[in-house]
Formats: structure tokens, sequence, C-alpha cells
């Protein structure tokens, strides 16, 4: 939610003034301490120039959420070489294998 | 296929003053994306100078249009399209891409500076990564998102300093 109010260009109290509610609760279901209503929710996006959908889709999947933490250890630079190593080691697998 | 020299191939890129960013796998890479691939995605300016610039890039890595072994001479006028084209380089597998599904050209896209060494790159935002893959829609595009999710959750846990 405080993604989709920041691209906005909205303030909590901008959008609680738009979406019909209060500062208080905006920052509350941001922090994840109350959680909206459907309706509410309905409006909030409204507020924010969005429409809310319901769709289902792929979860993330935890074991590349850390390998993406390992990765994030490594600077740009070290990512890139590590990128051409693996490259090399894919590539050499993939010969084995025909 | 020669194998995949990203650093050298960015390198060449910029050495020429070509304008362009990194998509695909390799942007979602160098931030955190741990889906390894073996070529390198490359989205140019389409703009007669900058096409000009990245044909003789390319003409230096010794391109060659992907499975034709014939070497061609390269020219500016052969990036104004909005064609993607492929080719097989001295340092691995490139693909030029002027325009990507969902998310447009090199004017339209959101992308992050990175410092690669003396190199800045910019590559293209994993939030774009994402959108294109999901207009894509392929089985591999698909394949691709539970990771590219897991890695955009990570980058705004620590956007959040969490």
């Amino acid at each position: 939610m405080r993604d989709l109010r920041t691209a906005a260009g909205l303030s909590q109290r901008a959008l609680a003034t738009r979406a019909e509610t209060s500062q208080p609760a905006i920052a509350r279901y941001e922090r994840g301490t109350a959680t909206p209503s459907w309706e509410t929710l309905q409006r909030l996006a409204a507020a924010c120039g969005r429409r809310l959908m319901i769709g289902a889709t792929v979860a993330p999947d935890p074991g590349d959420a850390e390998l993406t933490r390992l990765l994030l250890e490594l600077t740009p630079t070290e990512r890139l070489r590590a990128l051409r190593r693996y490259a090399r080691l894919r590539r050499t697998v993939e010969a084995q294998g025909e | 296929m020669t194998e995949l020299d990203p650093e050298r191939l960015l390198r060449t890129l910029v050495e020429h003053g070509v304008e362009f960013c990194v998509i695909g796998a390799v942007a979602a890479w160098l931030q955190g994306n741990p889906s390894v691939t073996l070529d390198l995605d490359v989205m140019p300016q389409r703009e007669l100078e900058n096409a000009e610039r990245l044909a003789a890039a390319l003409k230096k890595l010794g391109a060659k249009p992907r499975g034709r072994g014939a070497a061609l001479e390269l020219e500016g006028a052969d990036f104004l399209g909005w064609q993607s084209q492929s080719f097989d380089t001295d340092a691995g597998p490139v693909d030029v891409v002027p325009m990507a599904a969902g998310i447009g050209g090199f004017e339209d896209v959101a992308t992050v500076e990175l410092s690669l060494g003396d190199l800045s790159i910019r590559v293209l935002t994993i939030d774009e990564v994402i959108a294109s893959k999901e207009e894509l829609g392929r089985p591999k595009d698909v394949a691709a998102l539970p990771a590219l999710y897991a890695t955009r959750d990570v980058l705004r846990e620590r956007r959040r300093g969490k």
C-alpha cells in the first residue's frame, strides 16, 4: 500500500481524505497492524488511481529469497563475475549431459 | 556458441559510447536474482548516432547473427527498427531488444544505475523485469516469476531497512 501511495505522490493524510478514512488508519495499514476491509481497500486503490483486482499467481520462492540475500552480499562487480563463472559451469554441465 | 563474458560485452558497449540499458535475466541477476542466464539482453536508445555506435561495438565484438555463420557488415540503420536481433559474439550471445513486451523502449523503462568497477551501467528495475515477463507469459517467463518475486520482496525489505 505504501508503494501505491508513494507512486501516486500522496501523503498519508491526502490519501485518507480521498479514500474517506483517517491518516492513523492508513498508518496502521502500512505498518501491518490493522487490516482494511475489501471495500476500504477498493477506495484506497481508487484514490491512488488504481483498480483493485483479485487474482492468483505464482508465489515467491523462499529458497530464492535466501539466494538473493546471499548474492546481495556481493558487490555488483562480483555478481557480474560470478555470473560468468556460473554460466561457464552450466555450459559444462549441459555439455556433459549431451 | 561462445561463452558469456558479460563484463567484456558491457565494457565494449560503454567504450563505444552506446546509450543502452541491460534488461532481462542479467538485469535481474545484477540485482540479486539467482537465475543464471547464458546471454545478455540490451535495450539501446533508438537514435541513428547511437545505433551507429552500437553497430561499431558489435563489429568490434565480431558479432554474427545467431544461427548463421556468415559475418555481416553491421550499420547503424540495422538498429533503427523495433525488431529484436540476436547475435553471437566473441564474448558470448547478445540480444538487442529495442522494445520489450509490456514496458516499451529505452525512453519508457525504469532503470537503476549500478557501478561495476569503473563502469556505470543502467539496468532495468526488478519491477520492470517482472512486468515484462508477466506480459510475455511464455512458459519460460512464468517459470522465472517465483524467483523474481522473491528478489523483488527482498529488495523491498532492504529499502525499508528490515
